[in-house]
């Protein structure tokens, strides 16, 4: 699978660290849709309402992002290089109602180093502090009705 | 192709993951359990109750050099420079080097090289124009130039990484996701090259550590080799496989930490691949 990319969003984003927190949430939809020839992701906005805080914090997110649909509890996995000295965020959404989510991420040796989580209704994120450069396994899965067809999207920023 | 290191890596990730696996009850009836084949050292993804959906997600350039800002302070100004732009005709050439130019613009921007920055907008624009997407990074062109003037060092980073990341979900929409994959070989051999160079002048096993990305080179061989079925130029891409093999093996070195030899060499190698990139035969 291939990434997906929104060509507006991180513009929108640098942007939007001058505006009030309140206006934020509303500018990240709008930013969502504003390009014309992008079809707007509802999972890729419940993830980018979750970022709107690491955003504040100074974290980049990533343009492209990964999306699709999965069956309830089934569990995927992406395979991440990351960077010893970097901070990330990983986001998690959906715009399915009343499903779990779960995510983490493990090093070469096995560990979990997720090393906090939030959730939102329609979003998880985590944050990690990559121990040392290499590649890591970020491993989620939502769990809904069962054998619901459930859509995702998975992003992330560092700093 | 060796896939031990990686084989294993994943292995042992997967026993670590096991236990989520078995703690959701909507998953339909899986295996409950993934071992390496001992023999190879290969794992059986088929037996994982869950998809690998990417097989290694290549970093933007920009966590690279975010990683870098905290090393210390370079010399930049010496490694600058603004590769040459030679006609090639071939897409994949025209790709590749593109990939290496936008690198061009994060050395220039880590040397705050506003002239360097704009030539790299230019050129970026130039070769969009080559593959017929001129119209998709102007507005990304128009913004690394204006940033760039105002040294807004960091918004001009990130224009540097959405141009890229437009003109790649471009092939992509056109069906030509080899051509993306160039132009991502082109700016992580024009990006290692110069930070090795930079790393080898101040030499240091912290430094050393973010050159160990083994698993990107090997995907980044992997699709070249691919390409070279139907490649029109397929010397060409066999060498820059061939180069990326050799990258592989210094980065992973068994496990072991980089030692400065290892970084000269990938300098040397991925000179000489940058070389073969920007240049006609």
């Amino acid at each position: 699978m291939k990434p997906t990319t929104r060509p507006s969003l991180s513009d929108a984003m640098s942007r939007l660290l001058t505006l009030p927190a309140t206006l934020l949430a509303a500018a990240f939809f709008l930013g969502a849709a504003l390009p014309a020839r992008a079809v707007v992701d509802d999972s890729h906005s419940m993830a980018m309402e979750a970022a709107v805080d690491a955003v504040k914090a100074g974290f980049k997110i990533r343009q492209e992002y990964w999306n699709g649909t999965l069956k309830s509890g089934e569990q995927k996995i992406v395979r991440q290089q990351l960077f010893k000295g970097n901070e990330y965020w990983f986001f998690l959404g959906t715009d399915a109602d009343k499903i779990a989510m779960k995510i983490d991420i493990f090093d070469r040796k096995g560990n979990k180093v997720t090393v906090e989580t939030k959730k939102k209704e329609n979003a998880t994120a985590i944050r990690v502090l990559a121990p040392a450069t290499g590649t890591y396994l970020v491993v989620f899965s939502l769990t809904g009705q069962e054998n619901e067809q459930i859509p995702w999207a998975l992003a992330y920023g560092y700093r | 192709m060796n896939r031990a290191r990686s084989a294993l890596l994943t292995a042992s990730l997967m026993a670590a993951v096991l236990p989520i696996a078995s703690a959701q009850p909507a998953t339909p009836a899986a295996p409950t359990a993934v071992l390496p084949d001992k023999g190879g050292g290969e794992l059986d993804l088929t037996r994982f109750p869950g998809q690998v959906i990417d097989e290694v997600v290549v970093p933007v350039p920009s966590e690279i050099f975010t990683v870098l800002d905290k090393l210390g302070d370079p010399d930049w100004k010496a490694e600058v420079g603004i590769t040459p732009k030679p006609a090639f005709s071939e897409r994949t050439d025209v790709a590749l080097l593109l990939g290496a130019t936008v690198a061009d613009g994060f050395i220039a921007v880590q040397a705050e090289d506003k002239k360097s920055v704009e030539d790299v907008g230019r050129n970026v624009l130039s070769l969009a124009q080559s593959l017929g997407v001129k119209d998709d990074v102007i507005r990304h062109c128009q913004a690394i130039e204006d940033a760039a003037n105002k040294t807004q060092w960091d918004l001009v980073r990130q224009e540097l990484d959405a141009t890229q990341a437009t003109v790649r979900a471009k092939m992509q929409q056109m069906h030509d996701g080899a051509l993306a994959e160039c132009i991502s070989v082109g700016g992580w051999l024009r990006g290692t090259q110069v930070i090795t160079a930079v790393i080898g002048k101040q030499f240091s096993d912290e430094r050393a550590e973010l050159l160990y990305q083994p698993d990107l080179a090997e995907y980044f061989n992997d699709a070249l080799e691919e390409m070279l079925v139907r490649a029109k130029n397929p010397a060409k891409l066999k060498d820059i496989a061939d180069g990326l093999a050799r990258v592989r093996e210094l980065m992973d070195n068994g496990g072991g930490e980089i030692s400065a030899a290892a970084v000269r060499e990938m300098n040397q190698v991925t000179s000489r691949l940058v070389k073969k990139i920007t240049t006609k035969p």
